[in-house]
Parts: C-alpha cells; sequence; structure tokens
C-alpha cells in the first residue's frame, strides 16, 4: 500500500490505466471458455408490398352505348378486366345512379341488362363455364356486385346485354319516345 | 441553461416526429391496397316516332243538302318529324246514318309545291306513280264506308302490297275528293269520316 500510494502520488493515470488491463484480461478469460460453435445466418429477408392494379380494355369508355332504339332492339358491349398487379385481389363492380332525360317514367327503369362473367378469354380447354351476375333493368342493378378474387395476371371478360323489351303493339312503349340514360360502371379491386 | 434549451426542443421535436409516424402508421392501416377503373357514359337513347298535318284535326271536306254528283275536296300536308324510319298507315272511323255507302272517295298522293294552308289543295301535285291502276297518284278507289276503319286492317301508304318509307322530314300531300253518289236510298241521310295517318316504326 505504501508503493500504490506512493504510485498514485507520482501518477493516478498510469493506476487507472492498469486496473483497465486488468478488466480487459478477466473479459479474455470469460471468451476463451467457449466451445467450439457455428453459426449459419439468413440474411436478406426482404420484404416487398404487393402492387394492386388492374387494367380495363374501355378504361374511361363506355362499354356499350345504343342510339335510336326502339323496343325489341338489344345492344351487346364487352370488356375485359385483368388483375395487372402482383398479388391477388378482390374484385367488385358498382355503379352510379343512372341519369335518365327525361327523369319519368325513365328509360333506365325500362332497359334491362344482363351481365355475363365469361371467364378467361383466351380459355380454350376445360373453361369454368359462363356465369350470370345480374339481369334485370338498368335502374334496379345492385350498388355493389362482387366478382371474387382474381389471382395476379388474371382476366375476366364481361359481356353486357341491354335490352328493349316490347310493351305490343300500337304504341304501347310510346312513353320512351326520345328517351335516354346514361349510367357509369365502375371497377374496383382490393388486396 | 442555452444547451439544455436545445436538446429540450429537439427532443419535443423527436417526439412530434415519432407521432406523425404513428398517425400515418395508423392511417395506412385504415385502407387496404386498391385500384379503380371506370367505364362512363354508357348511354341508350330511344328513337321517335313523330307524324303530323297541317290540317290540326280540323275537317277538309264538307258537304251539306248535296245532291247526287256534288263533290267535297280538300288536301293536307303530313309530315314526318321521327328519328326512326317508319311506314304509315291510313284509316279512320266512319259515323252517320248511312251516307257514306254511297260516297265515292278518291284519294290522291303527291306533293306540295309549297306551304299549304289547311284544307287547301294550292301548288297540289299528284304522283305520277299510278299505284293501283286508277290513275296518277291514286291510292284509294271506293266508297267512305270501305275505307278501313281501325289501324289493324289499315292501308299501308302509299299500298299495302308496297308501302313506303319514311324518313326523318319526309312529307307528302293527300287529295281527298268525295263524290254524292246518283242513287235515290241516299236521300236524307247524312255521314262523318275520320282521316288518320298512324306512323309506325320499321
Amino acid at each position: 500500500m505504501s508503493r500504490m500510494s506512493t504510485l498514485w502520488k507520482a501518477s493516478p493515470r498510469k493506476v487507472l490505466l492498469a486496473f483497465a488491463g486488468l478488466m480487459v484480461a478477466a473479459a479474455i478469460a470469460v471468451g476463451s471458455g467457449a466451445n467450439f460453435n457455428s453459426t449459419s445466418a439468413n440474411p436478406s429477408n426482404v420484404f416487398t408490398a404487393g402492387t394492386i392494379t388492374h387494367s380495363n380494355s374501355k378504361a374511361g369508355a363506355a362499354i356499350l352505348t345504343a342510339s335510336n332504339i326502339v323496343p325489341g332492339n338489344t345492344a351487346t358491349g364487352t370488356v375485359d378486366i385483368k388483375n395487372t398487379g402482383s398479388a391477388s385481389g378482390t374484385f367488385t363492380l358498382t355503379h352510379l345512379a343512372p341519369v335518365d332525360t327525361p327523369a319519368s317514367p325513365g328509360l333506365a327503369k325500362k332497359l334491362t341488362m344482363t351481365i355475363v362473367d365469361q371467364g378467361d378469354p383466351t380459355c380454350v380447354t376445360a373453361c369454368p363455364a359462363f356465369v350470370t351476375l345480374y339481369t334485370g333493368t338498368i335502374f334496379a342493378q345492385p350498388a355493389t356486385i362482387p366478382l371474387g378474387s382474381y389471382a395476379a395476371g388474371a382476366t375476366h371478360r364481361y359481356v353486357y346485354t341491354m335490352s328493349f323489351p316490347d310493351a305490343g303493339i300500337n304504341g304501347a312503349d310510346n312513353a320512351y319516345q326520345g328517351a335516354s340514360t346514361t349510367v357509369e360502371y365502375d371497377w374496383s379491386s382490393t388486396s | 441553461m442555452r444547451g439544455g434549451g436545445t436538446i429540450a426542443s429537439k427532443l419535443a421535436a423527436t417526439v412530434i416526429v415519432i407521432a406523425a409516424c404513428a398517425l400515418l402508421a395508423g392511417a395506412a392501416t385504415w385502407s387496404n391496397l386498391n385500384a379503380v377503373a371506370t367505364n362512363p357514359s354508357n348511354a341508350f337513347t330511344a328513337g321517335t316516332v313523330q307524324i303530323a298535318t297541317n290540317s290540326s284535326g280540323s275537317a277538309i271536306l264538307s258537304l251539306t243538302n248535296a245532291k247526287p254528283g256534288a263533290v267535297s275536296t280538300g288536301c293536307i300536308q303530313v309530315t314526318y318529324t321521327g328519328t326512326l324510319d317508319a311506314t304509315v298507315r291510313l284509316y279512320g272511323a266512319g259515323g252517320g246514318s248511312g251516307l257514306n255507302q254511297y260516297l265515292n272517295l278518291v284519294v290522291t298522293r303527291g306533293t306540295f309545291s309549297g306551304s299549304p294552308s289547311a284544307g287547301s289543295c294550292t301548288g297540289f301535285s299528284a304522283d305520277s306513280t299510278n299505284y293501283i291502276g286508277q290513275g296518277a297518284g291514286v291510292i284509294y278507289s271506293g266508297t267512305v264506308a270501305n275505307w278501313p276503319s281501325s289501324s289493324g286492317s289499315a292501308q299501308l301508304d302509299p299500298t299495302s302490297s308496297s308501302p313506303g318509307t319514311w324518313s326523318t322530314n319526309s312529307s307528302h300531300g293527300y287529295q281527298f275528293q268525295v263524290t254524292l253518289q246518283s242513287n235515290s236510298a241516299g236521300q236524307g241521310l247524312n255521314g262523318t269520316q275520320t282521316f288518320s295517318f298512324e306512323a309506325d316504326n320499321n
């Protein structure tokens, strides 16, 4: 102690360094107690969000239009909806309220629409049966029609057929002369 | 103290950033990934069938206290304004006490050179076609009583065997002429007759 005291007095910094050296030596001793071991790693675990996008063969345009129609007329239009995202998605079909001119009696309440899901238009063998999604007046179409899940890359073809029912002879449908209706269809996909 | 204030403000800013991130993260969890496509303007318009005469529903023929051989002649212009091509039917209900069977009727189809007034035949020219073998433009020749009375039995214009097509703004003139037969059985009788034009889209 007399020497330590002497050292402390002579150089307190050297004393502290000596203690630090002892602590390092102790740590090395602990490390030397390990057995053989082995490790493996799984690096680069990358997480990328999927994309939900789809294409519409008539994006921003009408699927079908018909002018100067009379009772008994029909018109057909086709649209292809494709899941262009990287993930599967749940698709739905909605529509805005039809706009009738004149509002009454309302051509949308007279004209009927049939919407058929024909599935993949490129399918040639073992193709699933067509599915009729809706048949009824344009006005009464449900606000939302579920279309099911599309796998990534899947395409469905939808065929719209408009019909003007004929109520009979002698001007039975005269109330609809010159009437028009316009409707918008919207397609949504959700992960 | 100044340095401590800086650290405090940085901490506060960090807390705010973390809170904002938490809010954004919370917002992100409210919705799934989605996409929307639209097909607007699916429009459907019905056509029209519209026909009218220049007589406004008023009579174009009249015989009063007539004797055999008396004649009444009147003309009308019929115009089609519908958007759909159509055929036109001619018919009309008769009435009275029985004179119509003693009235001969000749209906001639033609054109007007100008804009005729109701009932007037000024400017009328018969079609050159001899539709039924009764002369140029004649589409009916018979008694008033035999004029078809309903749409179902109507005569098509100009003939039922070869109806014409009326398009938007088609216009034709028709001359109606009745002559009282020389038949004493018609004495004291009277008759009425309506002439109707009905357009039906093809």
